[in-house]
């Protein structure tokens, strides 16, 4: 439908999209579900520093910036955060160009310091609930009774101090000076008055000594509490908090705080149900008419033609809309004119469009995702456009800010761009509340806790408690919380980096007594995922013979893949790669028969699946359906619910049976420059040698793996599955793109045990032995399910593969094993064996919404040599990036590294960050409400917004940290490599991860502060070792700290392997 | 006969009993000492409801093995006013032991999966806690013998239904939305309550008759006079239209969409919407002897019927298009009814049961599901919609498809019908009431009584003076 423009001040078009580009880019950035990709939830605010970014962006979104200071406290207590981390942050005065003599001013000479109040007002609640404080001082007596926090020391202090005092003016006969004390009044006979109100006790020598006697602290909080809640410079500080609030943001709000209605709650259902149509991905059965022509006219026509009722809110709309029709209005112009008509000027569009899409900011994120790139969409969508988005919105606004100004009299005779003023002025606005009580109880809760007694607090002058209450206000909460989250963070860091150099140090001392290494005899590759740490420390616990590498899990090789059983290629290759190849998974010509029978049966069953499922919810068919299939349905979902393994199992026997895999061949030698165009972009078929070499060199380079090869060689993708589960894409490979990297190993190895390629990788200096095979192989993250595809291997290797899958048998067994140590569904004292039948239930289960914990508890990245991490019990919490540093003196080979793997690892954990320091803004809350929508993303409940991030059960027992990146490498190579990439220096410039590097030779720590490269200066806690994992894990379910696993640096294999008769390790069927 | 019949009645007993008991012990313990940790609850929970399906499967074998068809339980009278007798009974017979099995089976089912599925929730006890309420209220309503008894069982399940709603109670749509089931129930329950006054006032008791059982006692219900047939038909068919989400009262059902997927299962899927069903089923002497009731039910069932197929087929969420085919089928079972077709109706309300239950707990799976049938069938799915709905002129097509996005504006029609004009009477009121309210109490300030607690009483003058700046301009 061709549109023409009104002609307009061509301007103001410029302005709008200058506007709607402010707010693009605030908005999430997360695409469709289907496939998940971890990024930085506040990716708009890395040009900021990471403290700041935060900061602005909670104030924006109304979000927490931090954990809460509870938490913290609470983490205090459990000495997760201890006294010296405390001190380290407290140290230097934050932002202010002081000497540390600033921070140890006094406020009050001889009692409180600077330091002292900073520290006492991070580790106790001063004033936590404003509205309820008054009910609390009358509820809990608290001017009667100091405290129970208070610590013990301060309080002795204070009762012993003010008994003194009080009892040698009651002595001396000094009622006066008593009562003054006491009650604040100079003449007595008032004083008496007050006294006996308050404590009641009259103002007599008699009568105070008993009271002194017997319950001096009523007596010492009393005058405490006058010293603290009479003197003048609180009635300044309390009108000065009486300024209106500044101007809010847009007519929601000020309608919010006027009538306490939310026109979103009229909006936003309508919009929802919009929304969701127009973008629906194939669950309604009845597309949206019109939606090719885009949201806004889509929306208009139907609306128009619609059954709309002339009631209600939505009173004028189909009016508003034929006259839009009629004009021939774009949605720029509606938007422009419904601007214009709500008196927004030009100066105040970014803010003003900014806020009104983050009405809904997931489906303004998701329109606006799917404008940039359609193609993210799983089945096509019509045309997206954040402007149609916001024209629909506006509409819909107006609409209810007319419905809603009129029924308040708000409006009545005079025009629609008037109401912000009007709104600004009403006297509901006005009323901030007098802060005098909030400001009393702060001086005298901090004076409480630092022990400063009554007399002593109403001998300072007033301009002393002035200066308090101002150092307080320059403390606020959310600085205790940025201090706060600073210990938690160094608490952390200086215990890996603190181990790290110990285990260093004594590495290379074992070097020095002249032991050397023999070449082991497998070498398995992993992704560098944190949840393979387990994997591989339990293969090297096994002994020398098992040397493990880590590499981003698509190893190298970027491509499109379609398998057997696939419809669609895929890509395979983080999502900022965008494939040149594409590999297909073949069936053999013998099997082409095998193959064809196959398809057909697949497609019958899916026929028929889809038709029940369709077939279902509709009436006639819904009526057949409940009496064909309606009983039997249930009995799959019993026995699921039962047994899922069981259930399970028999599934993949039935299909086994019935549907025989056909032996397939990976189309991987390209000679000719076929190019298949099916499926998106066009890519190449296969690899000509010289790209497999290219592919194959740069992986063994980057991880350095050049020499001392083994005799197998494994390299090891992986995924997690899991069912009923929407986000389940979020738990695979994050360097496949949030998908499986099953196929990348195999390619990888296929490649490299191509003859041709190892003549093309000896020309460039690796020299692969003839005895050296490589295997491609998948873990199964949620299960630990291990396939190999062993076909290329040869049978003088027979003995050298069942070995190796007695190893895997084991170790999958011991990783089971220590995951479970985190479900609290599975009980502490599991055998291996449980415990793998336990995660592997958990894969298969319907009510599971834990699968596993994904990537929680992600903290270091460490990217060297494994030589000097091989041993260290890091808890799953480290990605673990191989990377020689002696073969990289120039550096390119780190910049590659730090290229591939940082955004990657940065992106992870800050995603985890957001998602757990707000999981209602940043993350997607809790999964047993969500509800799937449109294939797209999930909804709370029946109508909300898209919730975005990641669901309190993925990140539940995360340690919000920014990654510590812990680099084998010089300090000022390292900077010469981030300084030429700009997207790598923004993030470590604004510290969005922590930096620190060692040594390559001496193994010296250096961390990366705000003035450079200092030397780690950590107390030498020494390492606790052990025997195996098990023996450090075992019964504890908390995060736990390094330590050094002796077996996994043991000269001598650790006795036989056990040979449990498991499920076999192999369970593709691939080409004998 | 056989040796087992004796242990029958424990039999049947227990099957409620079990619930009731393990309701009011995690109840009492939750309120007066403290919340039990999850794995008591868990367990306790499977415990009950494994026993009390056990005691399902035992009834329902003993009777079947003893070609019983019938079994009234008497627990003694609950009270009597008058000549008025409200008995606690309950019966088995061949209506209640199929709703039975399902009944148990449901709850062990959802109760086994949500031991899982809402691990670790802060919410887990009172979950649970109100799962064991709705069980015990769902099976009163199966087992009654009389319509007091179901009515207790019906006041139990709307309750449970509505806390289970809002079970997400720190935000505010579920609390709303919880809100309406709530009021919709209540409103629709007047219905049920004037149904049992008239058939206490002209039958002097409320007993059912067994189902399905030519000759023999048919119960009060059969006994009622001709000219109270129709009405009492009337009144029942309003009672169900609320807990089966009819029309125009089905705005509710896609907004219970906001608990927990279990519960929805249990509640939208299984039992709770098949109630009015049962109960209709139950008042089959009334409904055979009011025609008009059963003309309104055919009607009312139709209507709903398209309304929710219309309605669930532009809705793109998983859960939503799910509470609109159920509310679409439940039309048709109350057709069934309405026709006089019983056990058509019972076959098709099991069917529906056992299917939609599959698909609530299953739908979080939507995606994966359909990714594997598209890889399965080579690529993705042919659209659907293509039928009628493209068949129709394109004005038309806007017009039906406005419509059921906008769900037929049965909630706007409600809202300025009944709601608005109920409310407008409200706020009148409500304004006397202030102003005599204020008019009493114009000398006592609480205010001035809390300002006192706090600050002594010389102390008030200059506080005064403090706040003085905020009543200058």
């Amino acid at each position: 439908m061709e549109v023409q423009r009104k002609v307009v001040d061509g301007g103001a078009h410029a302005r709008l999209a200058e506007a709607l580009g402010h707010a693009a880019h605030l908005l999430p950035a997360q695409g469709p579900i289907g496939v998940f990709i971890h990024h930085n939830t506040l990716h708009a605010w890395q040009h900021l520093p990471f403290e700041q970014a935060v900061e602005e962006a909670g104030q924006l979104f109304g979000a927490e910036p931090y954990l809460s200071k509870a938490r913290y406290r609470e983490e205090y207590r459990r000495g997760r955060i201890d006294a010296s981390d405390l001190e380290d942050v407290l140290g230097p005065m934050a932002g202010q160009d002081t000497t540390a003599a600033a921070i140890d001013e006094w406020l009050v000479p001889g009692l409180l310091s600077r330091r002292e109040l900073r520290r006492l007002m991070m580790l106790y609640p001063i004033l936590e609930d404003p509205q309820s404080l008054a009910w609390r001082m009358h509820e809990q007596e608290l001017t009667r009774q100091l405290q129970e926090d208070v610590p013990a020391e301060a309080k002795d202090r204070l009762l012993a101090a003010t008994r003194a005092h009080l009892g040698a003016l009651v002595d001396a006969g000094d009622l006066a000076a008593v009562g003054r004390l006491l009650t604040g009044e100079a003449d007595p006979a008032t004083a008496d008055a007050g006294l006996r109100l308050a404590l009641e006790i009259p103002l007599e020598t008699e009568a105070l000594r008993r009271a002194l006697a017997r319950d001096a602290e009523a007596l010492a909080t009393q005058a405490l509490w006058v010293a603290a809640s009479y003197p003048v410079v609180l009635r300044e500080r309390a009108r000065a908090a009486m300024q209106p609030a500044g101007r809010l943001r847009r007519h929601r709000d000020l309608l919010l705080a006027v009538t306490e209605e939310d026109i979103d709650d009229l909006v936003n259902p309508v919009l929802i149900r919009l929304m969701a149509a127009f973008l629906d991905q194939g669950v309604a059965y009845w597309p949206m008419p019109d939606r090719e022509q885009g949201f806004y006219l889509a929306v208009r026509s139907l609306c128009m033609q619609g059954s709309a009722l002339p009631v209600g809110w939505l009173r004028g709309l189909r009016e508003e809309l034929r006259d839009q029709t009629t004009r021939r209005l774009g949605a720029a112009d509606v938007v422009l004119e419904i601007l214009g008509d709500l008196g927004v000027p030009p100066e105040d569009w970014d803010e003003y469009v900014s806020a009104v899409m983050r009405g809904l900011p997931g489906w303004a994120g998701l329109m606006n995702r799917l404008e940039k790139d359609p193609s993210l969409a799983p089945h096509g969508v019509p045309p997206c456009s954040l402007v149609d988005f916001l024209a629909v919105r506006l509409i819909y606004t107006r609409c209810a800010i007319r419905d809603v100004a009129r029924r308040h009299g708000l409006a009545l005779g005079a025009p629609l761009h008037q109401l912000v003023e009007r709104l600004l002025a009403s006297p509901q606005m006005q009323d901030a509340r007098a802060q005098h009580l909030g400001e009393s109880y702060r001086l005298f809760r901090i004076l409480q806790l630092a022990g400063v007694p009554g007399h002593e607090a109403a001998r300072l002058p007033q301009s002393a408690l002035g200066r308090i209450l101002a150092e307080m206000d320059a403390f606020p909460e959310v600085e205790r919380r940025r201090l706060w989250h600073l210990a938690y963070e160094r608490h952390y860091r200086v215990q890996v980096l603190g181990a790290l150099a110990q285990h260093g140090r004594e590495g290379l001392a074992a070097r020095a007594k002249g032991r050397t290494k023999a070449a082991p005899r497998f070498q398995l590759m992993f992704c560098v995922d944190e949840r393979e740490e387990s994997l591989r420390r339990h293969i090297e616990e096994l002994g020398p013979d098992f040397e493990t590498f880590g590499a981003l899990g698509f190893f190298g090789v970027a491509v499109y893949f379609r398998g057997v059983d696939d419809a669609q290629p895929v890509p395979l290759c983080p999502v900022v790669v965008r494939p040149e190849h594409g590999v297909v998974d073949r069936p053999v010509e013998e099997d082409t028969l095998l193959k064809e029978k196959r398809h057909r049966m697949r497609r019958l069953w899916a026929n028929l699946a889809h038709g029940a499922h369709v077939s279902s919810r509709a009436m006639v068919r819904g009526w057949l359906a409940s009496f064909g299939f309606g009983v039997l349905s249930a009995v799959p979902l019993i026995m699921r619910v039962l047994s899922p393994r069981l259930a399970a199992r028999m599934g993949e026997g039935l299909k086994a049976r019935l549907l025989p895999a056909p032996r397939s061949e990976l189309t991987l030698q390209r000679e000719e420059e076929a190019v298949e165009a099916s499926g998106g972009p066009g890519f190449a078929v296969g690899f000509k040698q010289e790209e497999k070499i290219e592919r194959v060199a740069r992986v063994l380079e980057d991880t350095g793996l050049v020499r001392d090869f083994g005799r197998l060689v494994v390299i090891i993708g992986h995924g997690s599955s899991s069912r009923n589960n929407p986000h389940e894409s979020a738990y695979d490979c994050g360097a496949c793109g949030g998908r499986r990297g099953k196929p990348n190993g195999r390619l990888f190895a296929q490649m490299a045990n191509r003859p041709g390629v190892r003549e093309g990788l000896r020309a460039r200096g690796i020299d692969i032995p003839e005895s050296t095979i490589f295997i491609g192989g998948y873990h199964d993250t949620c299960s630990d399910a291990i396939e190999l595809d062993t076909h290329e291997v040869p049978a003088t290797h027979a003995e050298d593969l069942a070995e190796l899958r007695r190893a895997l048998e084991q170790a999958r067994r011991q990783n089971a094993h220590e995951r479970c140590r985190r479900f609290e569904a599975a009980p502490l004292d599991l055998t291996p064996d449980e415990a793998l039948a336990h995660v592997e239930a958990r894969s298969e289960h319907l009510a599971e919404p834990r699968p596993e914990y994904g990537h929680a508890t992600n903290a270091v990245c460490y990217i060297g040599r494994r030589e000097l991490t091989r041993g260290l019990f890091f808890d799953r919490r480290a990605f673990l990036v191989s990377y020689d540093p002696t073969l990289d003196p120039d550096g390119h080979i780190l910049a590659r590294s730090l290229a591939g793997v940082v955004p990657v690892g940065v992106g992870i954990s800050l995603e985890y960050y957001f998602s757990h320091v707000d999981n209602q803004v940043y993350g997607c809350g809790t999964k047993i409400q969500h509800n799937v929508t449109g294939l797209l993303g999930v909804m709370n409940g029946h109508a909300s917004d898209l919730q975005t991030g990641l669901s309190w059960q993925m990140v539940e027992i995360h340690e919000p940290m920014r990654l510590l990146a812990v680099i084998e490498t010089h300090p000022e190579l390292l900077g010469a490599v981030v300084q030429r990439n700009a997207g790598l220096a923004e993030l470590v410039r604004n510290r969005w991860l922590q930096v620190a590097t060692v040594d390559p030779e001496t193994r010296e720590i250096q961390v990366l502060g705000a003035d450079g490269f200092a030397p780690l200066v950590a107390p030498a806690a020494p390492l606790p070792v052990v025997p195996s994992s098990v023996d450090w894990y075992r019964g504890r379910r908390e995060h736990l700290p390094l330590a050094r696993i002796a077996r996994a640096l043991s000269e001598a294999p650790s006795g036989p392997l056990s040979t449990s008769s498991g499920r076999s390790v192999e369970l593709q069927n691939e080409r004998a | 006969m056989n040796a087992l019949d004796p242990a029958i009645p424990w039999m049947a007993g227990s099957i409620l009993g079990f619930p009731v008991l393990t309701f009011l012990v995690l109840g009492l313990l939750a309120l007066l000492a403290r919340t039990p940790p999850e794995r008591v609850v868990a367990r306790s929970a499977g415990l009950t409801f494994g026993l009390s399906l056990l005691a399902t499967l035992a009834t329902f074998t003993t009777m079947e093995l003893g070609r019983q068809t019938k079994l009234v339980l008497g627990f003694g009278p609950w009270f009597q006013v008058g000549g008025y007798d409200f008995e606690i009974t309950l019966l088995l017979d061949r209506l209640s032991l199929p709703f039975l099995l399902l009944t148990s089976t449901a709850a062990w089912l959802i109760g086994v999966f949500s031991v899982r599925y809402l691990h670790r929730d802060p919410g887990f006890v009172r979950f649970f806690a109100l799962l064991m309420l709705f069980a015990c209220g769902m099976l009163l309503i199966v087992l009654a013998g009389n319509l007091d008894v179901l009515i207790v069982g019906w006041e139990l399940v709307g309750l449970a239904s509505s806390l289970l709603i809002s079970f997400f109670h720190h935000r505010k749509e579920p609390v709303r939305n919880g809100l309406r089931a709530f009021v919709t129930y209540r409103i629709c329950d007047m219905g049920l309550m004037g149904a049992a006054g008239l058939i206490h006032h002209y039958a002097h008791a409320a007993s059912f008759g067994p189902a399905f059982e030519v000759g023999g006692d048919a119960g009060a219900l059969a006994a009622l006079p001709a000219h109270v047939a129709p009405w009492v038909g009337l009144l029942l068919v309003f009672a169900a239209m609320g807990k089966s989400a009819q029309v125009p009262f089905s705005g509710w059902l896609p907004r219970a969409m906001e608990g927990p997927t279990p519960s929805s299962a249990i509640f939208y899927g299984t039992l709770s919407i098949h109630a009015g069903s049962f109960l209709l089923l139950r008042a089959q002497p009334v409904l055979e002897r009011a025609p008009a009731a059963c003309i309104l039910l055919v009607v009312i069932g139709l209507l709903t019927s398209v309304h929710g197929t219309m309605s669930g087929r532009v809705q793109a969420d998983a859960k939503t298009s799910l509470a609109y085919a159920s509310m679409c089928q439940v039309g048709l079972i109350l057709v069934e009814i309405g026709l006089g077709l019983p056990r058509v109706a019972m076959v098709h309300l099991l069917g529906h049961a056992c299917l939609r239950t599959v698909q609530f707990l299953r739908a979080p799976s939507l995606m994966q599901d359909l990714r594997r049938v598209e890889a399965a069938a080579g690529g993705p799915m042919g659209p659907t919609g293509q039928h009628i709905e493209r068949l129709l002129p394109l004005r038309v097509q806007r017009f039906l498809y406005h419509l059921s996005v906008e769900r037929g504006h049965l909630d706007t029609f409600l809202e300025m019908l009944l709601v608005q004009p109920f409310l407008r009477v409200g706020q009148a009121l409500d304004g006397l009431e202030q102003r005599w309210l204020m008019l009493l109490s114009r000398k006592a300030g609480w205010l001035g009584r809390l300002g006192r607690a706090v600050v002594p009483a010389v102390l008030r003058e200059r506080f005064k003076s403090l706040m003085a700046p905020r009543s200058a301009p």
